[in-house]
């Protein structure tokens, strides 16, 4: 492929202002305090519930939960949206077990879940996975959710307690330090510029790709950096 | 005789298949420039047209600039049987691998999904999934979210001079059809294919009275 992209001239192999959460899945900033709960609820057995908009970092965080709690042989990530039905915890197991487990049904136990668009979960969905979690299948779960969707019957609301997350907005002086890690001291896009940026849609998703619209345009208006001027189309 | 010997053609020069040809894409040089920064970028990309406005042209003009190693993998929705996971397909390819996904309307939304994890998995670098109306599609909010503003729209056809264009990558220096009548195919045709179409029913007949 030809350097045709901003960000090739400017150094970078890839696009650095990526908003794929394996990427970058040490760095949520902001949110530290969270994750380290989230944790320690997992290392405690219990349920958690993380909410948030699109584009906060949801994702991201079950991401890093992957990594830390062994891999995919520890954890079983699921996304509600594909359920057909009620979700079948039972395969789920199975096919979390080695190839023994899968040919004589063997369903594997203490697996930490991990339910994304935990809003699409019905209410048996919700009863059978506290009989799961009940009967030790599961050692830990943590849902994902976009707060205003999601609706959780009562003995879930008991289980997670106050252990409910927001995931809420990112500070500028935060924007400002996610934007200088991903491409250092390169002033090519100065910090005031960037807090303007941020001040246009402060979704951190939203937020990177901005930044890399206006790293973009004023490429192609071939500046020596973004400008106020680059900042009128986002 | 086929039509296209008739008028000194060894093969049909009009074959409406972009995936087998070696024609370049014509009359979408801005289009055809957001798609490469979108793919090379790490984006998920909608292309969005009606049939024949060239969206699997789009696709070919990203195979002819990513190919190489295995790294781009063109999935017809179309082709796809139901019960097939593309889990299965992108398990066995190398990380960083360009999913391009003619038709995706026609895709289960459990194979959505399994491709939104894989991307943000980044095992696919980016992603390019073609449609006849975006608003349509049956994709999940966060895919939706994903691709935001990448959201390339093509018009029904391309502009004349980009259809003269093709026409003359098609036929060299030959010249089958007088300019009137390729103009009058490009007035009627509703899209480029179309164009296409008309002209070639135009060489059938000039052959015939050859």
């Amino acid at each position: 492929m030809k350097k045709l992209t901003w960000f090739h001239h400017l150094g970078f192999y890839t696009n650095p202002f990526s908003i794929k959460p394996a990427m970058y899945d040490n760095e949520l900033l902001g949110y530290g305090e969270i994750i380290d709960k989230v944790n320690d609820n997992i290392a405690e057995g219990k349920l958690s519930l993380v909410v948030g908009p699109y584009g906060t970092g949801k994702t991201t965080i079950l991401k890093g939960v992957i990594a830390k709690f062994g891999g995919r042989k520890a954890v079983i990530y699921y996304n509600c949206v594909q359920k057909d039905g009620d979700i079948d915890y039972d395969t789920l197991l199975r096919k979390s077990g080695g190839f023994f487990s899968r040919l004589f049904r063997i369903k594997s136990k203490n697996r930490i879940l991990l339910l994304d668009e935990a809003q699409e979960m019905s209410e048996d969905d919700q009863k059978s996975v506290l009989d799961h979690y009940g009967d030790k299948f599961f050692r830990a779960i943590v849902l994902v959710s976009k707060k205003e969707d999601i609706s959780l019957i009562k003995e879930v609301k008991d289980a997670i307690k106050d252990s409910t997350f927001e995931l809420g907005k990112l500070s500028e002086s935060e924007a400002i330090e996610l934007v200088r890690r991903r491409i250092g001291s390169l002033d090519f896009l100065p910090d005031d510029i960037i807090a303007k940026i941020f001040r246009e849609n402060t979704n951190p998703r939203a937020f990177l790709k901005n930044c890399e619209e206006a790293c973009r345009i004023a490429f192609e208006d071939e500046a020596k950096g973004v400008k106020e001027k680059h900042l009128k189309s986002l | 005789m086929e039509w296209h010997e008739a008028l000194g053609f060894d093969d049909n020069p009009l074959l409406l298949e972009p995936l087998k040809t070696e024609y370049l894409m014509r009359g979408r040089d801005e289009e055809g420039k957001e798609l490469l920064y979108r793919i090379a970028s790490g984006h998920m990309t909608v292309i969005e047209g009606v049939d024949g406005s060239g969206r699997t042209m789009m696709l070919k003009h990203a195979i002819d600039n990513f190919k190489g190693k295995g790294r781009v993998v063109y999935v017809n929705a179309e082709n796809l049987d139901e019960k097939l996971n593309v889990a299965d397909l992108i398990d066995r390819r190398p990380k960083g691998m360009i999913l391009l996904m003619d038709n995706v309307h026609l895709l289960s939304r459990e194979n959505m999904i399994r491709i939104k994890y894989f991307y943000d998995e980044d095992r696919i670098a980016s992603v390019v999934f073609t449609t006849l109306d975006y608003d349509k599609v049956n994709f999940t909010d966060a895919i939706r979210d994903r691709v935001g503003r990448n959201v390339i729209r093509l018009s029904k056809k391309v502009d004349e001079d980009a259809a003269q264009q093709i026409l003359k990558d098609r036929f060299g220096r030959k010249k089958p059809l007088d300019q009137a009548t390729i103009k009058k195919a490009y007035k009627q045709a509703d899209t480029t294919k179309d164009f296409l179409m008309k002209v070639e029913h135009a060489c059938r007949d000039e052959a015939e009275n050859a």
